[in-house]
Parts: C-alpha cells; sequence; structure tokens
C-alpha cells in the first residue's frame, strides 16, 4: 500500500454532514480549512446534508456522520469524524502534506 | 456469507473484503468511542433516517431561547406545546402558564378564523400580521411567520412572532407629525411626482397634486422679478432652505426642501417639501416698516411744515395785493398762476401735516353712506369726463364713530386714485357693507391692478407711479384709517384692485387710538 500518493489529478471530496450538529459544523469548517492549505485550487468539495437528502446517505452506505468520502483518485477512502485532526486527516486520504510556499 | 469459495483465489478475495468491512466498523466504533460523530443515517423499510444523539441541538435550542422573537410550537388543535420566554413577554404572561394553553385564547376573533382556516387548508407555510390579545387585555400587534412541520407520525405549527407595538407607535407617531403639521408637507418620488401629502398640503393646493409632477401643478414664483421656481432643479444645487416664493400671486411661502435616501448609500428615493404660509409674517413686517416711515415722516412734518408755510402766506398775501393793484393789471394772468401754486404747494403741506396731527379726532356717530351719498357728486362730473363712471353699492350699516371730514377725505383719494388707475373707460364701484362686528367701506376700480414690487411700497409718503402724483393719498388713508381703529388692507389682480376699510360699529367700540400712538414707539 502506497503511504504517499502523488497524485496528478483534481481531489473530488463528499462530506457527509446532518444538519447543524455540532460535529457537523466543525467538520466543515476543518475540511475547508484543510482543504485550502493543502490543496487550494486542486479540489472539488460536495457537502451532502442528510437531512435534506435523505437517499443520498444510501448510495454510499454511510453509518455515522459527519463521514468524508474521497471520490477521486481511487480508491474510495472512508473518514469518520469531525476532521479536527489534520496530519489524521491527510494521512486517512494518503496524502502527503504540502508544504505552503512562501511567497 | 456468500457461496462457498470454490478455489484459494476466491478465499483470498473474500478475506480481503471482510477486512475492509471490519476495519471500516471499527472506524465508526472508534469515532463513537471519542465523541467523534454525533448523527447516524439508518438504512429502515420505510426509507433512510438521521437519528441526532442529545446534544446535537444545542445550538437551535440557543437560538431559539436567546433570539428576540417569540417562538412557539403548535399542536393541530392549536395547543401551545413550546415557547420560548420571549413570547412569554409578548403575552406578558408567565411562561408556565401558556404552555398546554389553546392558542386561540390569545388570539382576536377574526384572526381566530384566519388561524383555523390555516390549519384545516393544510398549507405549507404563511406570514401574516395579527393582533394577539395580553392576558391583561393589552393587544400586541405582530408578526406572524408560521410552517407546519411533520415529525414521524405527527403534525406541528412552528411559529416566530415579531412584536410590533414600537414600530406600530412609532409610525403611528410619525403619521401624526405628519397629518397634524400646521406647515404644507409633500413627499416626491425621484421624478418629482407628489406620493404623499399632508392634510395642510391638500387644503393649499387640493387634492389635485396627488400622483402629480409637483413643479407643474404648483406654481411658485420668485418675488419681485417673478421668475418662475422650479423646486426639483433648485434642490438639485444643493437643500432648499428658507426659500420665499410667491404662490397664487398673493401667498408668500417659505420653502424647505431635501433629498429622502434609501438604504444604499447615496440612494436618492425622492425628496420631501415644506412650504410655510408666511404671508402674515410678511404683512407685519411691510406694516411695521411703513409705520416707521411714517414716525420719520411725522418728525418732519411736524418740524418744517409751518415753517414752510409762513413765508408762503406772506408772498400770497403780497400776490393778491399786486393782482388788485391798476399798475399789475397786465401781470393778473400771471399772478392768479403763482396764485394756484401757492394753493396747490399749501394743499400738499396740508396732507404732509395730516400725517403728523397729534390731537385726538373729532369723533362722533355717523353713517358712512350719507357720506358717500353726499360728497360722490363731486368726484362723478370729473369722473364722467375721463369717460369713467362711479357705481355705488350701498348696504344697509349700522352707525360707525369717526370723523366726517377725515373720512370725506379718505373716501376720495381711494374714489380718485380709483380712477387714475384706469387707463381705460371703467368703472369705480365703492361699496359699504357688513361683516361680523365691521363696518367695511370697498373702492374697486377696473384697472390692472399693482404690481408685487409697487405693493410693498403702497402707503409711503411721496411715493407714487403717476407723473403729477403727490404720494401722499394713500398714506394720509392710512393715517385716518389707524385713528379710526380701522384697518385699510388692499386686493389686487389683473382685474382690478379694491381697497377696503374695516370700522369697528360704534356699538363694539368708542374710538380709543390717537395719533400719538401711530407716531410712538410704542
Amino acid at each position: 500500500m502506497d503511504l504517499e500518493e502523488q497524485w496528478s489529478e483534481n481531489l473530488v471530496l463528499k462530506l457527509y454532514v446532518a444538519g447543524q450538529t455540532p460535529k457537523s459544523l466543525n467538520a466543515i469548517a476543518n475540511l475547508k480549512r484543510i482543504c485550502e492549505t493543502h490543496f487550494e485550487g486542486k479540489y472539488t468539495l460536495e457537502i451532502v446534508d442528510l437531512l435534506e437528502n435523505l437517499e443520498d446517505g444510501r448510495d454510499d452506505q454511510i453509518i455515522a456522520i459527519p463521514t468524508l468520502i474521497r471520490k477521486l483518485p481511487p480508491p474510495i477512502i472512508k473518514i469518520i469524524g469531525d476532521l479536527s485532526n489534520d496530519e489524521k486527516v491527510l494521512a486517512g486520504l494518503n496524502i502527503c502534506p504540502q508544504e505552503k510556499q512562501q511567497e | 456469507m456468500g457461496t462457498d469459495p470454490s478455489t484459494l483465489e476466491e478465499l483470498i478475495k473474500e478475506n480481503s473484503l471482510l477486512k475492509q468491512q471490519l476495519s471500516e466498523a471499527n472506524a465508526v466504533l472508534h469515532a463513537i468511542r471519542k465523541g467523534e460523530v454525533d448523527a447516524f443515517f439508518v438504512q429502515g423499510e420505510k426509507g433512510g433516517k438521521v437519528y441526532v444523539l442529545e446534544g446535537a441541538e444545542h445550538i437551535y435550542r440557543v437560538l431559539v431561547e436567546g433570539m428576540q422573537e417569540g417562538c412557539l410550537t403548535l399542536a393541530k388543535d392549536g395547543t401551545i406545546l413550546f415557547c420560548n420566554q420571549n413570547f412569554a413577554e409578548t403575552l406578558k404572561t408567565p411562561l408556565q402558564s401558556l404552555i398546554g394553553r389553546s392558542i386561540y385564547a390569545f388570539l382576536q376573533p377574526l384572526d381566530q378564523e384566519f388561524f383555523r382556516t390555516f390549519l384545516d387548508m393544510a398549507k405549507q407555510k404563511f406570514k401574516t400580521e395579527l393582533n394577539f390579545s395580553a392576558d391583561n387585555g393589552t393587544s400586541v400587534p405582530a408578526l406572524v411567520s408560521a410552517g407546519i412541520c411533520h415529525c414521524e407520525d405527527d403534525t406541528f405549527l412552528c411559529i416566530v412572532v415579531t412584536d410590533l407595538t414600537e414600530q406600530k407607535r412609532s409610525n403611528r407617531l410619525n403619521s401624526l407629525v405628519f397629518n397634524q403639521a400646521a406647515s404644507a408637507m409633500v413627499i416626491c418620488d425621484q421624478i418629482g411626482r407628489v406620493i404623499k401629502a399632508n392634510p395642510a398640503a391638500k387644503e393649499l393646493f387640493g387634492d389635485r397634486i396627488m400622483d402629480e409632477v409637483f413643479d407643474r401643478v404648483v406654481p411658485l414664483y420668485q418675488e419681485g422679478n417673478g421668475t418662475r421656481v422650479l423646486v426639483r432643479e433648485v434642490l438639485s444645487q444643493g437643500e432648499i432652505q428658507g426659500l420665499e416664493v410667491v404662490y397664487n400671486k398673493s401667498l408668500n411661502l417659505m420653502v424647505n426642501a431635501s433629498y429622502l435616501y434609501g438604504e444604499q448609500p447615496g440612494e436618492e428615493v425622492g425628496y420631501v417639501i415644506t412650504l410655510i404660509d408666511v404671508s402674515e409674517n410678511r404683512k407685519f413686517r411691510r406694516e411695521i416698516s411703513r409705520l416707521d416711515r411714517l414716525h420719520l415722516v411725522g418728525e418732519m412734518a411736524a418740524g418744517i411744515g409751518h415753517e414752510v408755510r409762513n413765508p408762503m402766506t406772506t408772498v400770497r398775501g403780497y400776490l393778491q395785493m399786486f393782482w388788485e393793484k391798476s399798475q399789475f393789471a397786465q401781470y393778473r394772468e400771471s399772478i392768479n398762476v403763482m396764485i394756484e401754486e401757492l394753493d396747490r404747494a399749501n394743499s400738499i403741506i396740508t396732507e404732509f401735516l395730516s400725517l403728523a396731527k397729534t390731537k385726538n379726532i373729532k369723533a362722533k356717530e355717523l353713517n358712512m353712506n350719507a357720506i358717500i351719498r353726499k360728497m360722490i357728486p363731486l368726484v362723478e362730473a370729473g369722473a364722467l369726463r375721463q369717460g369713467h363712471q362711479i357705481k355705488l353699492m350701498l348696504q344697509d350699516i349700522p352707525e360707525i364713530m369717526g370723523d366726517e371730514k377725515e373720512i370725506r377725505q379718505c373716501i376720495l383719494n381711494l374714489v380718485r386714485n380709483g380712477l387714475e388707475a384706469m387707463t381705460q373707460p371703467g368703472c369705480v364701484t365703492v361699496r359699504t357693507y357688513k361683516s361680523e362686528n365691521t363696518v367695511v367701506l370697498e373702492v374697486q376700480d377696473e384697472g390692472s391692478g399693482i404690481p408685487i414690487e409697487v405693493q410693498n411700497k403702497l402707503g409711503t409718503p411721496f411715493f407714487t407711479t403717476k407723473d403729477q402724483g403727490t404720494g401722499l393719498g394713500l398714506p394720509v388713508c392710512f393715517s385716518i384709517a389707524k385713528r379710526h381703529g380701522a384697518v385699510l388692507d388692499f386686493l389686487t389682480g389683473p382685474k382690478g384692485t379694491a381697497f377696503y376699510i374695516k370700522f369697528r360699529n360704534v356699538v363694539q367700540q368708542q374710538l380709543t387710538i390717537t395719533n400719538e400712538d401711530l407716531f410712538s414707539n410704542k
């Protein structure tokens, strides 16, 4: 299994939340921060509120909320929780953290 | 488990899948133990459902309890299942006594019907203004925003209530200020069309101004030069403050105007115009100015009048003597002219001195109609020669207290002025009539009216528009009116001018005003 996977295509992420529960709100905020820090301009994020769209949860076999799914690049990866630990999230997505370029 | 593996390859594949599922299950368990999740998605027979753990609604609870609006949940029959503190305060009712009561107990009959209809029709939501009745009997106007909420097998009504009491009170006050203002107030839109006018404005300009462009239906002019004033044009150069204009040729108005701004910075949504009638003020200032001038003239007249008359009397005496002597017979015509000129000068001085009279008038009861009938024939002949006529319209009037000689002088001066004002053959009408507690003498001509710039100077000694005029006729009339406690005023227009004097009748008041009051600084 590759621990440091180099990716050349756009990252496609899908975050499942349940309305405005505290964990859902945290997950949204954390994920946006991580994406802007490490994947700026190279990601697509979709946030699905299962309270509004119940059918969507069945497709990805969601159990606990919030759950983050990496759709692309394959394989599909699931990360459960509020995404508060950046390193754990990046490791879960099999992505090496990018150092920010100093301008 | 699936079908029995028949080969090692299938076994390895199934093992891998099971490991993946186990890993995912462990991840879920781990997340639950660490408290990293607060909701679950469950796929049941009737479809998916989301269950939220306790504590996840905390944010909503804080919002509902702390919000500045009332919030309540009703059952289908209108029973209050939940309400926040704000709603209880709006109804001035303890919160505990609201839960379980019917909402209809707090609604007025008409609003109850509306509520029932809404629930019966099972509409999803509505927003409207209603009136709640507090427990203490007060009515609370409120904006109600409601929505139906379906929860499993139950239906609830969720409502947000915004108390409009303060807003209504403020609107009412604003409305009172606008509607009860003594000054005319008009609100125009961006193109100058009147969208709102208070009663004072409608009384001044009529209802016709509504929805019309203000500058078109309310012609305003600058005083003096008569230039048309367009409020919108003037306002475009800056806020208008204290601009004095003339409306309808006789009304002096002071105009203030400023833009009305919307919510965006610099967004002009229209402008408001305030018009204050300052005609009385102007009249008062004119009268004060005139009295000041008369006072000055009076002082001058008293000083020089007699000094000039004495040498004139001496000269006249000598001229009369020369006229009688035969050696000056050839100069009699010239001597006559000289005597006539001296007499003319003397009459001017007499008129001049009359402005400075300090003695009380010799007041007695007299009937003005009788005076008019007696003296009009004296001027009628002259009028007829010029192609004019004099018409009398004398009503039955009570007696007044006055000096007959002065009244005659006044009538004579007014009639003469009226005749001289008509450049074409016309008619001077002399009227007398009763008006409230006064007796009115009116002299109306058919001239072309008095220009605005001349009106301000009327009554000023020696001011005249006539080539041969002395400019003392009207000042004398003003001072005679004043001595009689009467008011002299005029109305003028393109079809003529009417001067009128209002005398108090003898039943109302004995004359007490003296000349000293006229020329003193009281």
